[in-house]
């Protein structure tokens, strides 16, 4: 199992943070509250782990957003909600005042267009470490069991799984997320090997 | 060339139910599928090859072009959804335009960097329209249902409100059906010390009450129902071998159930009682007083005359003047006598049951012994007493002794208002009643005075009494006499003229 070092650590977060930053532009020119987005802590977990920590956001049942991509590189990275914050994010953006807190269609398609914001703002800046055109599916919404969404990306037992946990703030509410980041075997090495040539360039 | 190329690889999005067109990095339309005309009516042929800004510039806005720049970069797809964008290409709905979910894919260019844009439009109107009825119904659902809690609350609190206020209340207030059932114990006032009244809800009143008091608070109850109006009564019973008194009200609230308000009175009657109590002997104290009052004048007026005619026959010398004395003090001497013996009379009938010695005798006897009496008597020339001849098979059941006493009472007072004329004394029998008639041509009586010369001592005005002889006692006895016998003095009299005493015994004449 590969171990991140700290240097390679800082420099994911950073990755990550410039992202998530270019998402709350994005949103903040697509709505009319402000939104203020920060990922204030990155861990890597076994799914084991994975499964506990999303387990922390409350419940059993999450709604997420996943967009997997393949090429020199490849796995999947999803945003994740329990489901009552996810609608309550959507309502809240989109200015509806209505009192019930379902996931209909409508507030499907608006989330999945939050979620692609964000992952598209990590997914760029990790584009632009590897300088490689990779190949992406469409964003897709997910209402499932914790089990079952990390079950369907098929883990190792012992993948090294990115989450950063991120905190969407929205008119004096906040709703906690989470980012994850999975890559298939060898593709974390080639991403890595990319991060160091980067510090490297830098040092 | 641009167009031949983009149809070769597009025209398949012909045939797909979604608005799709295709964009060139710089912009340019590239593709404009079948359903884009329909909806649009844009020709492909009209908007190919021209900016897309000639035709729709708000996608060149940097909401869209920050977004799409990653597209063209052959990055991630992009997603604008119909909640924050309502439409990529505005087609004309109603009064509005169509709602669109548009996926925007990049589409890799052979031998080129860039990539162009493919947007594909999905039309969800007809999803938003059938989400946002069933959000307003929602909606108003909740609102209903907050509606109905808000006023649910505001009942529990009226009726919290109404249980403090009944708390205090003493009455027991019950609900019961036309059965007379009790339905539900509202308020236990006083009586919850006194029944269980939880056990009273699913009883009737005849499982509780007397049988008559059960039936008074049907027959009350039914009638509530009836008349649809309140009514009242009073109940007198004993529990636990204690006076009860209860007021109970019954106000019907629709055509089936009554408001029972029972309230025990039992303290409230037993002041009543006490206060009434306390008047009579009030009052009796205060006749008590008068008549000792009266009696202490009478004795004391012969007292003093005796005194008088005492000093005066122990001085004077002269033999004629001191039988005179003599004669004067035997008189008050007998008036002393019948002072006492009259007072003992009053005492005996108003402290000892009437004890009358009935029998049957002829009135006309017993007049006669009057007349014969009378005849004995010094009574002044101008003044007659006459007996009327009285039908001689006229029996009468009754006391003679006391009915003669009476009659004498009667005569004797006849006497002490009658100056001159004459006293008429008759009888006579008018259906079953016994007429004893008096009639005087004395001074005659006010009319404002008939109660009054009944009562003890009472004297009309000194000044007009015949003599000093009267005791203010006869017409007293008199009248306890007679009422001892069921019967009645009436009085008849015109002042100045005289006065008729009718002693009336009913029952008294029959055979």
């Amino acid at each position: 199992m590969t171990q991140l070092t700290q240097s390679q650590h800082d420099t994911f977060k950073e990755l990550i943070n410039i992202g998530v930053g270019r998402a709350a532009n994005m949103l903040n020119a697509m709505v009319d509250s402000r939104v203020h987005l920060d990922v204030p802590q990155i861990f890597t977990l076994n799914p084991a782990e994975l499964v506990m920590q999303l387990r922390r956001l409350g419940g059993d049942h999450v709604a997420a957003v996943r967009l997997t991509y393949s090429g020199v590189f490849s796995g999947a990275t999803s945003i994740i909600f329990p489901p009552e914050s996810a609608a309550k994010l959507v309502k809240v953006l989109v200015d509806d005042p209505t009192a019930d807190d379902d996931l209909n269609e409508l507030r499907v398609g608006t989330l999945t267009e939050v979620g692609n914001v964000v992952i598209n703002g990590v997914m760029g800046s990790i584009a632009n470490v590897l300088n490689e055109r990779l190949h992406y599916s469409l964003p897709n919404f997910i209402d499932d069991t914790i089990t079952e969404l990390v079950a369907r990306n098929q883990f190792e037992a012992d993948a090294i799984i990115i989450m950063a946990q991120a905190h969407f703030n929205v008119e004096a509410l906040r709703i906690d997320g989470s980012i994850v980041l999975w890559f298939e075997v060898g593709s974390l090495d080639t991403l890595l090997e990319a991060i160091d040539a980067l510090n490297a360039d830098l040092d | 060339m641009q167009f031949q190329e983009s149809e070769q690889i597009f025209t398949v999005l012909d045939d797909v139910p979604l608005g799709c067109f295709a964009l060139s990095p710089d912009y340019e339309v590239i593709f404009w599928n079948r359903q884009l005309e329909i909806w649009t009516g844009v020709s492909r042929d009209d908007i190919l090859n021209t900016p897309i800004a000639d035709r729709y510039p708000h996608l060149t806005v940097p909401k869209y072009t920050t977004r799409l720049q990653g597209v063209f970069e052959g990055g991630p797809p992009v997603v604008f959804s119909s909640q924050l964008h309502h439409h990529m290409i505005p087609v004309p709905f109603d009064d509005n335009f169509r709602v669109q979910h548009t996926t925007v894919t990049p589409v890799s260019v052979p031998g080129r960097d860039a990539c162009n844009a493919l947007f594909s439009i999905q039309d969800v109107t007809e999803i938003s329209q059938r989400i946002k009825a069933y959000g307003d119904m929602h909606d108003q659902a909740v609102a209903e249902v907050q509606e109905r809690k808000k006023t649910e609350e505001k009942l529990r609190a009226s009726e919290t409100e109404l249980r403090a206020m009944f708390a205090t209340m003493p009455e027991l207030i019950l609900l019961v059906d036309h059965h007379s059932t009790i339905l539900r114990v509202i308020n236990p006032g006083d009586f919850a010390d006194k029944l269980r009244v939880e056990k009273l809800v699913g009883r009737t009143p005849a499982e509780m009450l007397s049988p008559d008091m059960a039936t008074a608070a049907t027959i009350n109850i039914q009638r509530a129902l009836a008349s649809g109006k309140a009514n009242e009564m009073e109940y007198q019973g004993r529990l636990r071998g204690q006076d009860l008194w209860l007021k109970a009200s019954f106000s019907p609230i629709d055509k089936q159930r009554v408001v029972c308000v029972i309230r025990n009175v039992t303290e409230d009657k037993i002041a009543q009682q006490q206060a009434t109590q306390l008047a009579i002997e009030r009052e009796r104290a205060e006749l008590v007083g008068d008549f000792i009052q009266g009696a202490s004048h009478d004795f004391r007026t012969s007292l003093s005359v005796m005194n008088t005619n005492l000093y005066l026959l122990e001085r004077s010398t002269d033999d004629t003047k001191r039988a005179e004395r003599r004669g004067r003090l035997k008189n008050q001497v007998r008036h002393l006598e019948n002072l006492v013996e009259s007072l003992l009379t009053i005492y005996r009938w108003d402290t000892t049951e009437s004890k009358l010695k009935l029998g049957r005798f002829q009135v006309q006897s017993m007049l006669h012994n009057l007349e014969v009496s009378f005849s004995n008597h010094m009574m002044g020339d101008a003044v007659e007493l006459r007996f009327l001849p009285t039908d001689s098979a006229l029996p009468i059941h009754a006391d003679e002794q006391e009915l003669t006493h009476a009659m004498r009472a009667l005569i004797e007072n006849a006497f002490n208002f009658t100056e001159a004329g004459t006293i008429t004394v008759s009888a006579e029998a008018k259906a079953d009643e016994l007429h004893i008639i008096v009639v005087d041509t004395g001074l005659g009586i006010p009319a404002d005075e008939y109660e009054n010369i009944f009562k003890l001592f009472y004297k009309v005005d000194q000044a007009r009494t015949n003599q000093v002889g009267g005791l203010g006692l006869g017409l007293s006895i008199a009248q306890r006499i007679i009422h001892a016998h069921s019967g009645h003095i009436r009085v008849e009299s015109t002042p100045g003229q005289g006065s008729t005493f009718t002693i009336i015994l009913p029952g008294a004449a029959k055979p």
